[in-house]
């Protein structure tokens, strides 16, 4: 009776050891399947952003192109009359989802003017124009060189100045706030 | 002898538990290493969507010329989804890719949707292959509506097509065959026939009708939309045609803006005139490419009022 109770005993530790194995296992596999799956998503994260950057930078180089804001008499050149109604009337903002950018904003560089930002009280002397303005945190600002080109109705000709465009993507991590 | 039997297949709960357990161990092994292969491939396939639209920038022509097509080779045969989207909020040209694979199911679901808003992609629903090829044509209604964007994988054999065409077309190697006759056409390609109707013609093109005969039906085009006509699936193309139009209406209302703008500035008035025009422009709408004429005429007399004036609103042409 008492070899019996021994063995009962000696059987009921050999489960309870398998089972602290088995939880130790599992433990186990499962930090290394967070510590993988950390790692993947900074990962897709990454990609995602440089995707967006890429995107970005693309966009800079093409908006000039693009139908809202394209200057017809010269490549790269964005109409500078069309980019401030579109900002004020067009409700450019809904064009930040479309874009998939967080910033856009165009400077004028050369001739310099009132530092001030463009509405259509001081248009045409001022010296930014921002577009899309989404978010305070994002990425890496792209930029490329443009001609600013509007209608000049008191001399009644076309003026052309030299300007730069900023864009930045769609910030991933922002995004996931 | 048989109580020596029986106790040669004792098994000992040790073992026992060690088989189970290691069963389950196994079955979630190959489980989760099966979903995290399907979980790749889709990360790839949905990298793959991003990076096309990426590659379809550079592309983006300038006033009126019509970029050369260009190819777009993946590493491995694949399949690119187009569809269309042409709700208010969201009108966009949605790219979807499905690598195959050598492991498993050779096509498994697609990468997640991207959703290209400034581009109108038009292309049959299905493409499949290793080497995409893609052009772009600017679209004027008077001035720059947007860029169409012809996509497509299989072999088109072109049919006595006219000049401007076969000089677009006819030095590439782009799955564009040109010839005059339909029997010298490569085999398994897409017979597209300008001049003449015949049966095995799976695309007709009749230029007097501005119309482009495929499946059982008629898509009605205007300058570069023919192209569009010629490679998209017809919903896809009746669609885009309806993004199109939504975006000619608000750039419409752009430039009655923009002249409003200088007016306010300007001795002359300048494009005043255009105004009530620009207005009743962006008024026309149109659900399919059957209405595609009227809304022509319309800007071909808005694009006659815009000639004269000094400060025009555009320096596009038709």
């Amino acid at each position: 009776m008492e070899g019996k109770n021994i063995m009962n005993k000696k059987a009921q530790l050999k489960v309870q050891e398998m089972a602290f194995v088995l939880i130790a296992v599992m433990i186990f596999f499962a930090l290394i399947a967070l510590f993988y799956f950390s790692i993947r998503i900074s990962s897709v994260q990454k990609n995602a952003q440089e995707l967006f950057e890429n995107n970005a930078k693309a966009i800079t180089l093409a908006l000039s192109r693009y139908p809202e804001l394209v200057w017809s008499e010269c490549s790269n050149c964005i109409d500078l009359d069309k980019a401030i109604v579109f900002k004020e009337i067009g409700n450019s903002s809904n064009y930040a989802k479309k874009w998939e950018l967080d910033y856009l904003m165009i400077e004028r560089v050369y001739p310099k003017s009132q530092s001030r930002e463009c509405v259509l009280g001081t248009y045409p002397t001022c010296s930014s124009l921002t577009l899309i303005n989404k978010t305070s945190s994002f990425g890496i600002v792209s930029y490329s060189f443009v001609n600013l080109c509007r209608y000049d109705s008191q001399s009644n000709q076309q003026i052309c100045e030299l300007g730069k465009i900023y864009a930045s993507g769609k910030n991933v991590k922002a995004g996931k706030k | 002898m048989s109580i020596r039997n029986k106790k040669g297949i004792e098994m000992s709960f040790n073992w026992l538990f060690a088989i189970i357990v290691g069963a389950v161990f196994i079955f979630l092994a190959i489980y989760a290493s099966t979903s995290l292969i399907k979980t790749e491939r889709q990360t790839i396939d949905s990298e793959a969507a991003q990076q096309l639209e990426s590659l379809l920038n550079p592309l983006e022509t300038s006033i009126e010329v019509s970029a050369k097509p260009r190819d777009i080779i993946f590493p491995s045969e694949s399949r690119v989804l187009i569809g269309c989207d042409d709700s208010k909020i969201n009108s966009a040209s949605l790219i979807r890719v499905q690598t195959s694979s050598k492991l498993g199911d050779k096509w498994q679901d697609a990468g997640l949707e991207n959703s290209v808003y400034s581009k109108y992609i038009f292309a049959s629903k299905i493409n499949q292959g290793k080497k995409f090829s893609s052009m772009i044509f600017p679209l004027n209604m008077p001035y720059k509506v947007g860029q169409i964007v012809v996509f497509w994988s299989d072999q088109k054999c072109l049919v006595n097509p006219p000049e401007d065409v076969k000089n677009l077309f006819g030095n590439t190697t782009n799955n564009i065959f040109v010839t005059d006759l339909i029997g010298r056409c490569p085999s398994k390609s897409q017979i597209i026939c300008f001049s003449d109707s015949d049966t095995s013609c799976d695309v007709t093109v009749d230029f007097f009708n501005k119309r482009v005969r495929k499946a059982n039906q008629n898509l009605f085009f205007e300058g570069n939309l023919m192209y569009g006509a010629i490679f998209a699936d017809s919903d896809i193309y009746e669609c885009n045609l309806r993004r199109l139009n939504d975006k000619r209406v608000y750039l419409a209302q752009l430039f009655a803006h923009k002249s409003q703008l200088i007016e306010t500035t300007s001795l002359t008035g300048c494009s005043r005139n255009l105004q009530p025009l620009l207005l009743n422009y962006a008024s026309i709408n149109y659900n399919t490419s059957r209405n595609l004429a009227l809304v022509s005429e319309k800007a071909l007399e808005l694009e006659r009022a815009n000639d004269p004036v000094t400060c025009k609103l555009w320096k596009e042409k038709i």
